[in-house]
């Protein structure tokens, strides 16, 4: 079984396989993050295709920064990705806050009751409207620190800023949300 | 804790603010209260609901690959993105507004000035002061071309000549048109001589050697040197 590394090697040469062995390895993680931002499965996926493309073109400059963890980077361009999405995003739905629709389709599952599940929806639909006001790269720092915990120079490092602009960013997202709690909290 | 520090923390944690330390407290209150019992549970919920919706959904992996495979590795090179409609529109119109703003620079700031029309000229000169100055240049011309040797004469010199004809032609009528508000009957009878002979030399064909001698030879026989001498006492500089 051959490493990551290795793969890359044979990816510079020209070698088809390697890059399927790469896609097939990273694929999945690279489809989580992306699914994280995304609107849709489809917007989704879309990110996760260009990623791989700009990866295997640029794959020549893999490891010049000093970072010889492929997953690291392909992560990277991942989010570099997903905050171009959201940018796009933003400015086409400028007039748009986030509604019901934005809401996972499927409540039943875990509130039997129609009425719960509307009243959920609801709740669902005001949170995502106090995120809808943080810009990309807020909202993108803000979610890698509180829900997957990541630590803040990792967050530097896959967004390619200092970590004081992380610090920056996360302090102006909790303000933001802050600021936007009072209809969450009456809706609860 | 109060029902209200409840609800603000249960907000705070769906927004990813919240302290998980609170926990103990936030259940200690609900076994007393059903109304945040059930603001728990509906927190919980949403949160879920949230997490759902950032779940991973089943794809074709192999449809995926095909399609970045095709896009990474086609034979054909990607098509160049064709340059937006509205680009080329931007585009050309700054080009045309340079080529226009350079064509009416040339003619406005560094064309040739226009003739002024006889009229214009008339209207503006003094005709005793010019007249001068006229006969002066229009004696040379004619002694110039009376003595025309018949020998070839450069191409640079021909194309002087014309323009120099060109213009005593212009200043004779300019001048006639001045003359003949004045009644100056013996300066009109010689402008007018003199536009015909200048007509006549304006009109040789270059390399027409049989009409240059011929009209050389009206030129010298012609008394309109001896009457610009008497009339005008034009200062010869030769």
């Amino acid at each position: 079984m051959m490493t990551d590394q290795q793969a890359i090697d044979l990816a510079r040469n020209g070698h088809k396989d390697a890059f399927r062995e790469l896609y097939e390895r990273h694929h999945a993680g690279v489809y989580g993050l992306a699914c994280r931002y995304a609107h849709s499965p489809q917007d989704a996926e879309d990110i996760l295709q260009e990623t791989f493309i700009k990866a295997f073109r640029k794959i020549d400059r893999f490891g010049d920064s000093g970072n010889p963890n492929f997953g690291a980077w392909i992560h990277k361009i991942c989010l570099h990705r997903c905050i171009e999405y959201l940018r796009k995003r933003k400015r086409r739905h400028s007039d748009r806050t986030a509604s019901l629709s934005d809401c996972p389709g499927d409540l039943s599952a875990n509130d039997p009751s129609p009425e719960k599940s509307a009243d959920v929806r609801i709740l669902v639909a005001q949170v995502n409207r106090a995120f809808a006001v943080l810009s990309p790269r807020q909202k993108i720092a803000f979610d890698l620190k509180y829900f997957q915990n990541r630590e803040i120079p990792e967050i530097a490092t896959a967004l390619g800023c200092s970590e004081y602009a992380v610090k920056t960013h996360l302090r102006r997202a909790a303000e933001k949300l802050r600021s936007r709690i009072a209809p969450i909290q009456e809706e609860i | 804790m109060t029902c209200e520090e409840v609800k603000k923390e249960l907000a705070l944690r769906l927004v990813g603010l919240g302290d998980a330390g609170k926990d103990p407290e936030i259940e200690a209150h609900a076994k007393s209260c059903s109304a945040c019992a059930a603001r728990w549970e509906k927190a919980g919920a949403a949160a879920r609901a949230i997490e759902a919706g950032c779940a991973v959904r089943d794809r074709d992996v192999e449809a995926s690959w095909q399609a970045i495979a095709a896009r990474s590795f086609g034979n054909e090179r990607r098509e160049a993105r064709p340059f937006p409609a509205r680009r080329w529109a931007l585009a050309s119109g700054i080009v045309m507004i340079f080529v226009l703003g350079a064509i009416a620079g040339r003619i406005f700031l560094f064309g040739p000035k226009a003739e002024p029309a006889p009229a214009e000229l008339s209207a503006s000169i003094n005709p005793e002061s010019s007249w001068r100055a006229y006969a002066n240049r229009l004696e040379l011309l004619l002694v110039d071309i009376g003595n025309r040797a018949e020998v070839e004469r450069p191409a640079d010199y021909v194309r002087q000549e014309k323009a120099l004809v060109e213009h005593i032609l212009s200043e004779t009528r300019s001048l006639r048109s001045a003359f003949a508000g004045r009644g100056d009957d013996i300066r009109l009878s010689l402008l007018n001589e003199a536009e015909s002979l200048l007509a006549k030399i304006a009109n040789l064909r270059p390399g027409d050697v049989k009409s240059e001698r011929s009209v050389a030879k009206i030129v010298r026989e012609s008394p309109l040197k001896a009457q610009l001498r008497a009339i005008g006492s034009p200062e010869l500089i030769f």
